[in-house]
């Protein structure tokens, strides 16, 4: 058959996870301005 | 001075001209520079529920536990990879220094989170060491490569025994090692055949795969005539024809691996696959 071990992992696959974290991790600290803009548009009302 | 594996591969870092080939790095890539772009190019206000975030602090402590984490896991691969370590660790230690940059542009944002100025230096960062980690990517995937090719090289120099072979014994050895040798070699090649993106490099690849397993005990069976009666001619013939298409595949994966087409022929649909 075709088929082929699908235990050990590539590099790039082992880097794959880590990166993703990394990007949400990111991603949801630069959303925080939005937290932040609104607050700041709150306070005048 | 030595050869790196860019050179090796004729690869130059150029983040401007990246031609992504393999899945995971295409799907871990495209959303980051995706989002980098989006981050950059944000004017307006988001349509992302508002008022869920948490504290900035525990946010940057992500960024920086994540940042951690990758680096790593990245050294881990450096260290196991003694041909490409030098170039791992050149690539984790920009993700290092990025991410220093980063961590401290976050720590002024998040004390002053209504500044434009920290959010864009913030941003700025985020870029550089998005960037980097894109670039430790791109060289995870040339180790993989890389690996793949030495495997190639071990069932090239097993082939070159096996033709070689006068006695019985020595061909029963030889192909113990070549059957060994090239179960490696496409336990790689499926891996790498399930990441490609183009259609037509899987289907090489995939032909390529079928040939060197279905060939195997064809080969024997060949070799073991042709080493028993070496003066008939058919008997060469055959053995040769045989190790020819085995020479075949082995080439188209390495073809493959290093993202060339091979070349069509007059009739696309002949050969396997």
């Amino acid at each position: 058959s075709t088929q082929f071990d699908t235990t050990h992992q590539t590099a790039v696959q082992r880097l794959s996870e880590p990166s993703q974290m990394l990007k949400h991790a990111v991603v949801n600290l630069i959303n925080y301005q939005d937290d932040a803009d609104l607050a700041t548009r709150a306070i005048p009302e | 001075m030595s050869l790196t594996i860019g050179d090796h591969f004729g690869l130059k870092w150029d983040p401007k001209n990246l031609e992504i080939r393999t899945m995971s790095v295409e799907k871990t890539l495209e959303p980051l520079v995706l989002q980098v772009t989006t981050l950059v190019n944000t004017k307006g206000p988001s349509k992302k529920k508002k008022g869920k975030s948490k504290r900035a602090n525990a946010l940057v402590s992500t960024v920086e536990k994540a940042t951690e984490n990758f680096i790593e896991k990245g050294e881990q691969i450096a260290y196991e990879n003694p041909d490409i370590t030098q170039e791992m660790l050149a690539a984790v230690e920009e993700v290092r220094k990025t991410g220093n940059a980063m961590s401290i542009a976050a720590r002024e944002f998040s004390e002053d989170p209504c500044s434009s100025l920290k959010r864009g230096n913030m941003v700025r960062a985020a870029r550089n060491l998005l960037s980097a980690v894109t670039r430790l990517l791109i060289l995870a995937d040339m180790v993989d490569v890389h690996l793949l090719l030495k495997s190639l090289h071990v069932v090239e120099n097993d082939l070159e025994k096996l033709k070689n072979a006068s006695s019985q014994g020595e061909l029963i050895d030889n192909i113990k090692a070549l059957r060994q040798n090239a179960n490696e070699l496409l336990n790689q090649a499926a891996k790498r055949q399930q990441e490609l993106k183009d259609p037509q490099l899987r289907d090489d690849l995939a032909a390529a795969r079928a040939v060197l397993k279905k060939h195997s005990t064809m080969l024997l069976t060949a070799s073991k005539v042709y080493v028993r009666h070496p003066e008939l001619a058919a008997a060469k013939a055959n053995r040769d024809y045989v190790l020819k298409q085995v020479c075949e595949a082995v080439n188209t994966i390495n073809d493959v691996a290093q993202g060339r087409t091979t070349q069509p022929s007059s009739c696309p649909y002949d050969g396997p696959g």
